[in-house]
């Protein structure tokens, strides 16, 4: 038998959704991946939210999952402590320089012999082009019409 | 080199690493004339040097390649060119050693790394010295298997 999946509409979350501004949603994505970059330390660590409850010298749990839901508004001090603690940047203050991790020199060397160069031609730059038999002709000819022109202009 | 050993090495090898290139910038070029025309028969040198820089919270390797052309004849310096690439990785925490936080990447990765990016520079310096004096300065091929990290 199949199911028909169903559409549900509710006329309260697009309600919700419109009365969010640009900038709600904006603050809502960067608390998602704040937390998110969190957990991702938490886990990194192979830690349980007791240990970093410990680390921490706090003794609530629900704290941590609060942190975690992406809602909480953190204070500046309480994101220090977790960057102490998770060994992790979450506040970029200054921007780290990337470290090298492995760099190569060498040197390579490639000969090149150049096909044509200004001395290749010598004094007459067209001397060692092709010559055009056709063009040639052509620039004959005309030549040839225009003193038929002047004699005739003589006549 | 004991039976377990082996093992452990072939699992290293057979990790698998997605990555993608994600930018390339032309961080620097110039020219420097040299005083006589370059003649007929001329040899260029490519004096190289290639960065790979790690951003671990990112996930991205930088690539940056920077070139110095010189003609072997006068070992003065003619041109010069670098760029940035940029590749993202995928699971890059699989080769984080989790106790010393060390990254150690197989040789394939890092050998495609330097063929990629050495082609593009190949590329990338053809179209910018394309009609200057160093037209023809293309780079030769590299077998970038050869190359040795710097100490």
């Amino acid at each position: 038998m199949k199911m028909k999946t169903e559409i549900y509409r509710s006329s309260i979350i697009s309600n919700l959704l419109k009365e969010t501004s640009p900038e709600e949603s904006e603050r809502i994505e960067k608390r998602m991946i704040l937390a998110a970059k969190i957990d991702k330390a938490i886990k990194a660590k192979r830690w349980k939210k007791q240990d970093l409850l410990k680390a921490l010298n706090k003794d609530n749990p629900s704290i941590i999952t609060k942190w975690l839901s992406g809602t909480h508004n953190f204070t500046t001090d309480t994101l220090f402590d977790l960057e102490r603690v998770l060994g992790v940047n979450l506040i970029n203050l200054e921007e780290k320089p990337q470290k090298i991790s492995t760099s190569y020199h060498f040197e390579v060397k490639q000969r090149v012999l150049l096909k044509l160069t200004s001395n290749d031609f010598g004094n007459n730059i067209y001397a060692n082009l092709g010559r055009v038999d056709g063009l040639e002709q052509a620039y004959q000819s005309s030549f040839a019409s225009s003193q038929e022109n002047q004699l005739v202009a003589r006549a | 080199m004991t039976k377990k050993d082996r093992v452990i090495m072939d699992k290293k090898v057979s990790k698998s690493l997605s990555f993608q290139l994600k930018a390339i910038d032309l961080l620097s070029i110039g020219l420097n004339p040299p005083s006589k025309p370059i003649g007929p028969e001329v040899t260029f040198a490519f004096n190289f040097d290639i960065e790979h820089r790690l951003n671990l919270e990112n996930n991205i390797i930088v690539v940056i390649c920077s070139i110095e052309i010189l003609e072997e004849s006068e070992r003065i310096s003619i041109g010069n060119l670098s760029t940035r690439f940029t590749y993202e990785l995928k699971d890059l925490d699989d080769f984080i050693d989790g106790e010393t936080k060390k990254v150690s990447f197989p040789d394939d990765f890092i050998f495609n790394l330097n063929t990629i990016s050495l082609s593009t520079v190949r590329g990338i310096m053809y179209s910018n010295f394309k009609g200057t004096f160093l037209h023809n300065a293309y780079l030769p091929i590299i077998d970038t298997k050869g190359l040795k990290p710097n100490k």
